[in-house]
């Protein structure tokens, strides 16, 4: 009796919201998206053009690496400011260790792997703020970066960083492949595995995850290991692509990650998103930035805008859910 | 008589046991690197060189001071560094107008807090998302209105605040220690002061009992805006010029690294503006130390790191 009663009660609630409010939810901000793509094609003649299309998918590659990363963390309810440090260090230590080929790129993601095992240590066994100790990573990793470097940035990286960086499969550049690829898997891994759905469980409520009997310190450890290894990629990307290992590569990285995540509507209380809001609020920065460029509109007051469009999209996420 | 002396003495006893290291952990952090630093370099102990501490943690500290409060109702305010440019920019730009240059630099301040109070508590939003927004918005509104450069100059009447000295202690430092004395009032003297406790610690209780939160918040966020850019005005008041592009940056961090040294709570509700200023003179003594000491620059931000993970670790060991 006491379940049918339960169950009733479940239907009812389930029934109060409408269908309309569960399709805005979902493709609220995808219906954004599509419309500012119509309007900048109105707008530029150049926009909608192949060329121009794969420029933007090659700039938002790298941030939306990192953007990923970001996304298994703040599902989490924590967050990693330390993804711009450990861009600069992978980098430095990619053009370092150019001699080594191929290596050098697995000892600049094992490097990013220990960086994210120590901040998850620090986070999930000594319960520490995860905000202050991937604060203290950042400002630590940057100063690592510039002391591998000797303050100087190093030319040269392998070769199969250069391929990632600027080279092409087919028609497509290879970063924005790279990115396709890992937003792929984290997807699967968030929908499809166990583990991955106690990523929202530890960030829905991480008391009643713990006393169902998942180990939420394993779960925080290995988000923090997965963003600090996708940091690192993007660091490979980013000197590739360059040329060169600078230990100031990715400053405020973390910031542009922190802002596609919430844009794409995933909730910095953690419990609530995914890979693909963040994939569409990565999209969304890229192609105003893209249309303002072409546009020719100043830099100081393409941020005014960008600013504006954060807090604009937390304000639509606010009157949906309401 | 006599009985009051063991009483007395298991009283003493129990204070001891009742310590409370999270409320005296900066000070006491603070005394032992104090030691330590005298053991380390001759010069630390020297007047001269304390006084060039107190001026150079003098900045940091009057944004930490706002930031404590915004963090004390469980928030953060990303935007500090924005507003120390958008503030030096203004003072700057304005210098004709004398005194009134420092006013609009204060006012624009307060403009872009009060703005991040109503947004946050108007839109239920996130704190650190919408002055993550208002931070990368301001920073551009003063790039803009400066069209990217440096302006030179600043009202004469205020270059004292930046350089001046009185009886060889740095305005500076002066200017901060008033800052901190206000904000300790304001903490635990004002009917306000204790409505933001008790909004970080439970707002639907707060709220409960009678406290318009939200009109608390906007004047915490208010307060930050306007502490930030008294910073700002004394940046451009030193360097006697406004820089759009560079003043400010990191501010924000710096900030909340102070507050959290000196044993707030980034869920709200705990933490005091003194051990915030204690917190603000541990980062620069640490800074000056290894100054003194010729450390490297990229060394001192591993040290910096390791010395911020190491000093919140002390105080969660101790809250479990």
């Amino acid at each position: 009796m006491a379940t049918r009663k339960t169950d009733s009660l479940a239907c009812e609630i389930r029934t109060e919201t409408s269908p309309w409010q569960i399709y805005t939810e979902r493709y609220g901000m995808l219906l954004v998206l599509i419309i500012l793509f119509v309007a900048a094609s109105l707008m530029s003649e150049y926009f909608l053009t192949p060329r121009n299309l794969l420029n933007v998918s090659r700039q938002v590659a790298a941030n939306g690496i990192i953007s990923v990363g970001m996304t298994l963390c703040i599902l989490t309810g924590g967050i990693d400011l330390s993804v711009g440090s450990v861009i600069g260090l992978s980098a430095v230590l990619l053009a370092r260790n150019q001699e080594l080929g191929t290596l050098a790129i697995l000892i600049s993601l094992l490097v990013g792997a220990g960086i994210g095992l120590l901040s998850g240590f620090f986070i999930s066994k000594w319960r520490m703020p995860p905000f202050v100790v991937t604060l203290a990573m950042m400002i630590a990793v940057r100063g690592t970066a510039v002391l591998a470097a000797e303050s100087h940035p190093i030319e040269g990286v392998p070769p199969l960083a250069a391929f990632l960086g600027r080279g092409e499969i087919g028609p497509l550049p290879a970063s924005p492949v790279v990115l396709a690829v890992i937003a792929a898997l984290t997807w699967v891994f968030l929908t499809k595995m166990r583990i991955g759905r106690h990523v929202y469980a530890v960030g829905g409520n991480e008391e009643s995850t713990r006393l169902a009997g998942i180990n939420v310190s394993a779960v925080k450890m290995l988000v923090y290991v997965l963003s600090g290894v996708m940091a690192a990629i993007a660091g490979v990307i980013i000197g590739g692509h360059l040329n060169v290992g600078d230990p100031v590569q990715g400053t405020g990285a973390e910031l542009d990650a922190i802002a596609a995540v919430a844009i794409g509507g995933t909730s910095l209380m953690g419990g609530r998103g995914g890979v693909g809001s963040t994939i569409i609020g990565l999209l969304i920065v890229g192609m105003v930035n893209n249309l303002l460029n072409l546009l020719n509109v100043a830099g100081y007051t393409q941020s005014i805008i960008i600013g504006l469009m954060i807090i604009a999209a937390v304000a639509i996420q606010r009157i949906r859910s309401e | 008589m006599k009985a009051d002396i063991p009483d007395t003495r298991s009283q003493l006893l129990r204070r001891l046991g009742d310590f409370d290291l999270s409320k005296w952990g900066p000070f006491v952090a603070l005394v032992i690197l104090c030691v330590l630093a005298t053991v380390a370099s001759p010069y630390f102990l020297m007047a001269k060189n304390l006084l060039n501490v107190s001026r150079q943690v003098a900045q940091n500290g009057i944004v930490s001071v706002g930031m404590t409060f915004v963090i004390l109702t469980g928030g953060i305010d990303l935007s500090v560094g924005s507003v120390i440019a958008l503030a030096s920019t203004m003072m700057a730009l304005t210098q004709n107008y004398g005194f009134f240059a420092w006013i609009i630099a204060l006012a624009a301040g307060a403009l872009v807090g009060c703005i991040n109070g109503i947004l946050i508590t108007s839109l239920r939003a996130q704190p650190f998302v919408i002055t993550l927004g208002t931070m990368v918005a301001v920073r551009g509104a003063a790039l803009t209105i400066s069209g990217g450069h440096r302006i030179e100059g600043v009202p004469e009447m205020f270059r004292p605040m930046g350089i001046g000295k009185i009886y060889g202690v740095p305005v500076q430092a002066l200017l901060f220690f008033a800052v901190a004395a206000i904000g300790i009032f304001i903490a635990h003297r004002t009917i306000f002061g204790r409505a933001v406790y008790a909004v970080g610690a439970n707002e639907a209780a707060a709220k409960l009992s009678g406290i318009a939160s939200g009109r608390i918040k906007i004047l915490v966020y208010t307060m930050a805006g306007l502490l930030a850019a008294f910073t700002g005005t004394i940046v451009a008041s030193h360097l006697n010029v406004g820089d759009s592009a560079f003043h400010g940056t990191n501010a924000e961090l710096d900030a909340i690294a102070a507050v959290t040294m000196g044993g707030a709570s980034l869920s709200g509700g705990r933490g005091l503006v003194i051990g915030t200023v204690a917190g603000a003179f541990l980062i620069g003594i640490i800074t000056n130390i290894l100054n003194l000491r010729n450390v490297p620059g990229d060394a001192q931000l591993i040290a910096k790191g390791a010395i911020i993970i190491f000093a919140v670790a002390i105080q969660q060991l101790r809250r479990r």
